[in-house]
């Protein structure tokens, strides 16, 4: 069990409440992936480039999303494997 | 008997109260608050993918035996359902970051220990919340509300920050500990020399030559062979630590954070080198991110050293201290690889590189060159440093670091030996 490396931009859409931006679902491989869960918020920065990783659930595995605040573009950088159901 | 409370306890004014909070398995617990797949199953934390060496495991892998620094067969042996997983070094920061927040709501004074352990003086809040419990109930609370719902922590609350933080890692997982003055000779009996703050491996030893097996039984020992044997430093910290009072190391822990000594950056390769422009261009890395730092710090240097070794433990390295601070990295790298690396006779392959700047001081407190050749160097340098701002580090990178592929990037480390640049100026 690993995460796979995808690194590919992807569309996201979601919801903008009390300041915060939680995401709902992305478009990858034309297909969507509702997500059901945020587990995990990561700020980074690099020098001024500011990243936003979100680590969510989406269609029962878990994806690693990153939001480039500078350029305000998504990526789905990985994916975890194996699907959640499988594993509990 | 549980030297231990965990009923609530009021705070009276003016008694001094350390609070002592400790995240459990820190590294595995954010990858299982993340990952909800790994909730409850024994995993092992890497440097990256690829790499053998577990470098921190989850509890439940913890309680299996898996032990830190072991290798992925030998956790496989003890727990064969071991899953590995590479650490998320700008999750465990940003953790950090979030967790610093929460602490400075809670309390006026913070000492930040480590990645995941940190000291909060209660010492004034005694106005502000009903109990000590109180206060390490809001805690865990609010670690939760944040980081989410996986992530658990120790909380002791002792007179000191010593017996706060040996209470800490006695206690079982997600609980909270109140010292009272009574328990803590039983507290000092019972814990292990490794969950005692102040000694290390090789004090360990030498104690239990003397047959001393726990921190309490160094009162049995007189003064002069406590001296006899430890010299005269370590036999008083031994007696200020077996009456339950703090080491210097915490005492020192306590002052308001200083100029770092020396700022350094060192990597296990994948596999042994003998290939010199590996060698370099590794050496070259390592030597940048050093100079990165302390160029963010404004501080320049006196002394470089370089250090290799191999997996079998055959090693090498040397220093030198200059005659006048230096402060860009094409110098260090001068210094690094022809002054100091290149008189080395290669006499083995290398799997372990390491690189340090020390006898750091702040460049306000020196007088810059008025040769034309290093004015110009120094704006270059400038350039980059406003360049890296912008768009990142290594995004202006030297003809040796060209791979984009193999650059070595900053890395945070448990004990957070660089807190004074993580935490004001990342």
């Amino acid at each position: 069990m690993q995460y796979l490396t995808i690194h590919e931009a992807v569309d996201v859409a979601g919801v903008y409440s009390a300041g915060q931006f939680t995401p709902a679902a992305f478009l990858w491989n034309k297909k969507k992936w509702r997500i059901s869960k945020v587990t995990m918020r990561v700020d980074e920065r690099d020098g001024g480039v500011q990243f936003r990783h979100m680590s969510v659930v989406a269609n029962n595995q878990v994806c690693r999303l990153t939001f480039n605040r500078s350029t305000e573009t998504w990526w789905l950088e990985e994916v975890w494997d194996e699907p959640l159901q499988h594993l509990s | 008997m549980n030297p231990c409370s965990t009923s609530p306890e009021g705070f009276s004014a003016g008694s001094p109260r350390w609070l002592h909070v400790d995240i459990n398995a820190y590294f595995a617990t954010l990858l299982q608050q993340e990952n909800p797949g790994l909730r409850g199953k024994p995993i092992g934390v890497l440097k990256s993918a690829g790499r053998s060496c577990v470098i921190t495991s989850s509890k439940e892998a913890k309680a299996l035996g898996v032990k830190t620094g072991c290798s992925k067969a030998e956790a496989l042996e003890l727990a064969p359902d071991m899953i590995f997983v590479p650490a998320h070094f700008a999750m465990c920061m940003d953790a950090t970051k979030r967790l610093n927040t929460i602490f400075r709501d809670t309390a006026p004074n913070v000492e930040i220990f480590s990645l995941d352990e940190s000291f909060l003086d209660l010492t004034d809040c005694w106005q502000i919340y009903p109990s000590a419990f109180a206060v390490a109930q809001r805690l865990q609370d609010r670690i939760r509300q944040d980081l989410g719902e996986w992530v658990t922590c120790n909380v002791a609350i002792a007179r000191n920050r010593f017996l706060a933080k040996m209470a800490s890692e006695l206690a079982p997982k997600g609980s909270i500990t109140i010292v009272k003055p009574e328990m803590i000779d039983d507290l000092l009996l019972r814990a292990p020399f490794s969950d005692v703050c102040g000694i290390g491996h090789r004090l360990e030893l030498r104690l239990r030559r003397l047959g001393v097996t726990n921190t309490y039984m160094i009162n049995l020992v007189s003064d002069e062979d406590l001296e006899r044997e430890f010299g005269p430093f370590w036999s008083k910290e031994l007696r200020t630590m077996a009456r339950g009072e703090e080491p210097s190391l915490l005492q020192r822990s306590g002052r308001p954070p200083q100029q770092m000594k020396s700022v350094g950056r060192s990597i296990t390769g994948y596999r042994l080198s003998n290939d010199e422009n590996n060698i370099r261009r590794v050496l070259y890395n390592l030597t940048a991110e050093v100079m990165h730092k302390a160029r963010r710090m404004h501080l320049c240097g006196r002394r470089v050293s370089v250090y290799v070794s191999d997996k079998h433990g055959k090693s090498w390295g040397a220093h030198k201290t200059l005659q006048s601070p230096i402060r860009r990295t094409d110098e260090m790298f001068d210094w690094i690889y022809h002054g100091l690396y290149r008189s080395w006779k290669r006499e083995f392959p290398i799997i372990k590189y390491g690189v340090t700047m020390s006898l750091l001081q702040p460049w306000e407190s020196v007088t810059e060159p008025l040769w034309e050749d290093w004015q110009r160097q120094e704006m270059v340098a400038g350039a980059v440093d406003q360049l890296t701002q912008k768009f990142g580090l290594y995004s202006v990178r030297s003809g040796v670091m060209t791979d984009r592929e193999s650059l070595i990037r900053p890395e945070v480390t448990g004990w957070l030996g660089d807190k004074v640049y993580q935490m004001g100026f990342t």
